[in-house]
């Protein structure tokens, strides 16, 4: 497919969801029949091989419901549904409530809520734009519930909200210092904390990078910084002045302590009076306002042109691919500059650029496979996919101890550095895959044998699995590995992967259609080819 | 050499394992005499690694009144109070200096000649000026004050790069030394899960982030079970073309390997006496000792392990924080050390500290200290030449010789490559091959630093 089917321009973009909501009234057949999406070339009546494949890549793993959901209209139609579905909104925690109270609702929301694509886009931008429980800035687990709801609310809108809403967040500037970040200019400085890692880490990287996001290099074959250590003081002193929201019925004063609800306030007499040296030789004259200069240095941040391919890789890697070519960046990068309609950073054709594009699609027909695809499962997301496969329902009670017994325990990143980085290139491969960073020779076996506890145990006191469609099916071994196949592998099980368990759960070992069906599940979802999303 | 006695090694062997009847095949497995033989030759490298960047400047601080008070009065509200300062007299220092307040072991260990610190320590390509970095005259480590890339140009000792370094110099040193000293067990181990120190260009490391015994579960031996063991392994076998799904079945399948081998030779040890903290790094410095105890077994006579303690970057809140961090560090290398005297032979295992960079002298705005560059960092074992400094202890001003800016990030005066050469050259690796290990070293006059003799 090529990028003038896969991405739909703005204008169409919102008189389709027009049409959407109001088909979607008129209930789910007259909305297949109709869909507005018919001259793409997607074929309609999706393949459900094809079907549960996208859902890899959008949702936190395949459903039976989801599959037949894809199933009635075709990708860009999901996908507008997707952008219009319902916000699994988190609950703010109660005054006794820990840490774990928002954890568990991450699983409850990605196993059970109908925002599957915007939990995962925005859970990836959680990975890219890090605040973290570990550490000692972050006072309340309601910082981390507002987070995710921000994240959640911004995540199809405009990149420049996101990082205005990120950079005045009380969650963020808890975490990286800018709340309360004094302006002073003898015997002390600014934090540089929160300017180093919004340009290093959720921006624009350290090097120049080109459209299709490799990096630039001069004359003689070395990487160009994007910054120095003057920029780093520039924008330390641009994020001075700002201070946590008051609690109901107070106040606010520069230094008061945490409060999460609500963006964060300026303080012109605490914001720094130099002047400050950003991107690119851009200057803002000392003595300004604070809330006109920080508009601007976010701005100079956002027209950065490193900001298109730098997010553009690094959600691709999340969602589709861990080395995705770089005509792949390049033409998500032309999207991210400009949507169609002159709009630079909209997030929604961004996703659907990503999800729609030639490369995300090839991989529908296995035999276009090469051997560069895929990307390991993060933790989560083998936990999550593996089990809203077995039809799970939980309320979130001790799943995170499997995250971090793999290393991905929700919201407790070691360092604003994610749990692992972008760019970790897997011992021996020569390729790029960012999870491999936390797979060791003590996690692989937390994945396997999570698996082992969902399938034959429990891995919580109130979560259920369902693996009766699989047992209905185990009475014919070929029936079952069919829909193992399809719902857990997108159809693409290799001959000799089936051929295996073939003959594996038809030995003879296996006393009833529980135990070949538990055993064909266990072998699948323990496998690398299941691990390894492609 | 060998500190360890016959009496002493039974000692440690039986006592505890005497009940559970594991004292016979310990002794079959190690055979006696062929430990002392390896036990005589054996050498262990543990290095620490504070992520983050810890706070040089308030770990080891001047304690003369002029060189406190000039502390003092620069650090504000970072700087300590000298009357909790733990004072220590390197032997080659005019001036005394002082510790962190809950540096106890370590001071001790300093006093009594255990631990040397090798001050103002860093990522240096070449002897470098301030005029020199300030002029751009000389090359420096690329993305300097980065975490990401000082924590990898700390453990690679590649400091210009396009993609980051994949070999480290822990690896390099494994390879080097394999030959002569490798069993068939991989001679590096991090506990601190996947870190590029440990990689080598042959050596291959076991690296973990919990209980590197860590197998299987659910298997029960029963025939179903066994049909599902064989076809999982066999699963392990196929590619499906994709390198990636290939290189998730290797982890596996080596990790399969490796925590059965090490499982079956910790079984003949013994739980060590040693007392150690609860703290995470503590919690990893105890499965080292345990390790090295059964090295024998696994048929080793060198050994590096990398451990970890994380949350040095305080940006915010240094005082509180770093304190913490201090005391975990403390009393981690404290018993650890006890746990070398346990295992008898303190003189052939060396303890070393990394981290990303130190923290600029001057605090910021929020209580705490930014990213830096030069740091102090600590050796421990019964070979160091303690109780002194290596390196030049630098010019805590503001702007001043060894200030790369203007908020005190010291320029190192001592380059990456003498301290890890130092350890490497005491290791066992040539001296022939330090430079292609530390390919600094060629721009400074001398290639080892002093604290192991």
């Amino acid at each position: 497919m090529v990028r003038k089917s896969s991405y739909l321009q703005r204008s169409s973009l919102r008189t389709l969801s027009f049409c959407l909501a109001a088909l979607l009234l008129l209930g789910c057949n007259a909305f297949a029949k109709s869909s507005p999406a018919s001259s793409s070339k997607q074929s309609k009546n999706v393949k459900a091989a094809v079907a549960a494949r996208f859902l890899e890549q959008s949702s936190w793993g395949p459903t039976a419901a989801t599959i037949a959901q894809v199933q009635q209209g075709d990708l860009p139609t999901y996908l507008q549904q997707q952008f219009t579905a319902p916000i699994s909104t988190y609950v703010t925690p109660g005054p006794d409530d820990e840490i774990d109270f928002v954890q568990n609702q991450f699983f409850v929301n990605a196993l059970q809520g109908q925002d599957q694509l915007r939990q995962r886009v925005s859970f990836a931008l959680a990975e890219i734009i890090v605040i973290s429980g570990i550490g000692p800035n972050i006072k309340s687990p309601t910082a981390f519930s507002l987070w995710m709801n921000m994240l959640q609310n911004d995540a199809f809108g405009n990149f420049f909200n996101i990082i205005k809403d990120v950079t005045l967040s009380p969650s963020m500037g808890s975490y990286l210092n800018m709340a309360n970040n004094n302006g002073c200019s003898t015997h002390c400085r600014p934090n540089e904390n929160y300017a180093r890692e919004i340009l290093q880490l959720f921006t624009i990287g350290l090097y120049q990078l080109n459209p299709d996001g490799t990096p630039m290099v001069d004359q003689n074959g070395d990487l160009i910084p994007t910054y120095g250590q003057d920029e780093i003081t520039g924008f330390g002193q641009l994020f001075t002045g700002w201070t946590y929201p008051p609690k109901p019925g107070k106040i606010a004063h520069f230094f008061d302590g945490p409060y999460y609800t609500g963006p964060m306030l300026p303080f012109q007499k605490h914001y720094n009076k130099a002047s400050k040296t950003l991107l690119d030789g851009f200057t803002i004259p000392g003595g300004g306002d604070i809330e006109a200069d920080l508009t601007s240095g976010l701005k100079n941040i956002f027209d950065h042109p490193n900001v298109g391919p730098f997010v553009c890789k690094q959600l691709i890697q999340k969602l589709v691919t861990s080395n995705p070519i770089p005509a792949y960046v390049s033409r998500c990068t032309q999207v991210f500059n400009d949507d169609g309609t002159g709009v630079r950073g909209n997030m929604e054709a961004v996703i659907s650029e990503i999800l729609l594009d030639s490369e995300a699609r090839r991989g529908d027909d296995p035999s276009q496979l090469q051997p560069s695809d895929g990307h390991l499962r993060e933790p989560l997301l083998h936990i999550l996919a593996s089990m809203r496969a077995v039809n799970a329902t939980t309320d979130g009670v001790n799943l995170s101890n499997y995250g971090k017994s793999m290393l991905q325990a929700p919201f407790l990143s070691p360092s604003v550095f994610n749990f692992y980085p972008p760019d970790f290139l897997v011992s021996g491969s020569g390729l790029i895959g960012p999870e491999f960073d936390i797979l060791n020779a003590n996690t692989t076996f937390a994945r396997v044998n999570f698996i082992n506890d969902l399938i034959y145990g429990t891995v919580g006191p109130h979560t259920t699995t369902d693996i009766s469609p699989y047992v209905n099916a185990a009475g014919n071994i070929r029936n079952l590995l069919e829909l193992v196949n399809t719902n857990l592998m997108h159809g693409a099980m290799p001959s000799d992967m089936s051929s295996t368990l073939s003959a594996t759960l038809s030995s003879g070992a296996f006393t009833d259609t529980t135990q070949i069906a538990q055993a064909a599940l266990y072998l699948v979802l323990t496998s690398s080819q299941f691990q390894v999303q492609h | 050499m060998p500190r360890i006695t016959r009496r002493g090694f039974l000692r440690t062997s039986c006592c505890t394992a005497a009940a559970a009847g594991l004292v016979s095949s310990s002794i079959n497995r190690l055979g006696l005499m062929s430990a002392y033989a390896q036990g005589s030759d054996y050498k262990a490298l543990v290095c620490i690694f504070m992520f983050g960047g810890n706070d040089a400047n308030n770990t080891i601080i001047p304690y003369d009144s002029a060189g406190y008070a000039n502390y003092a009065q620069i650090r504000d509200n970072l700087a300590l109070d000298q009357s909790l300062l733990l004072p220590i007299q390197p032997k080659s220092q005019g001036l005394p200096f002082a510790l962190h307040p809950r540096c106890l072991n370590i001071q001790q260990l300093f006093n009594s000649g255990q631990v040397a610190a090798v001050v103002n320590t860093g990522v240096l390509p070449q002897p470098t000026t301030r005029d020199q970095y300030l002029k751009g005259l000389v090359p420096i480590p690329v993305s300097l004050f980065s975490h990401q890339d000082q924590q990898v140009q700390m453990q690679t000792d590649t400091l210009q790069y396009t993609t980051i370094p994949t070999v480290g110099w822990g690896g390099l040193m494994a390879d080097q030394i394999q030959a002569i000293y490798g069993g068939n067990f991989p001679i590096l181990i991090s506990l601190a899960g996947i870190n590029v120190f440990a990689q080598g260009l042959v050596a291959k490391p076991l690296q973990t982030s919990g209980d590197p015994t860590l197998s299987l579960t659910g298997f029960s031996g029963s025939a179903a079970d066994n049909a599902r063991l064989n076809a999982f392994q066999a699963l392990l076998t196929f590619g499906d073309g994709l390198t990636l799904i290939q290189s998730a079945s290797g982890v596996t399948t080596t990790a399969l390997q490796n925590a059965q081998n090490l499982a079956a030779a910790l079984a003949g040890g013994t739980p060590l006496k040693t007392r150690f903290p609860k703290n995470p790094l503590a919690v990893q410095l105890k499965e080292v000792a345990q390790i090295i105890q059964i090295r024998s077994a696994l048929g080793l006579s060198r050994q590096i392990f990398f451990v970890s303690l994380g949350g040095f970057d305080t940006h915010s809140a240094q005082i509180v924080t770093q304190a913490k961090l201090m005391l975990q560090l403390d009393e981690s290398l404290g018993a650890f050390y006890e746990a070398t005297n346990e295992l008898g032979i303190p003189q052939q295992i060396l303890t070393y500290t990394m981290s990303d960079f130190s923290r600029t002298f001057q605090p910021d705005s929020t209580s705490g200290s930014d990213h830096a560059w030069g740091s102090h960092h600590l050796v421990m074992g019964g070979a160091v030449v303690g109780g002194d400094f290596y390196g030049t202890f630098p010019t805590l001003a503001l702007g001043g010789p060894d200030d790369a800016t203007n908020q005190g990030r010291w320029i190192p005066t001592t380059p990456l490559d003498q301290y890890g050469a130092t350890l490497a050259k005491w290791f066992g690796v040539p001296t022939g091959s330090l430079q292609s290990i530390f390919p600094n070293l060629k721009n400074f006059k001398t290639q080892t630093l002093g604290f192991l003799g």
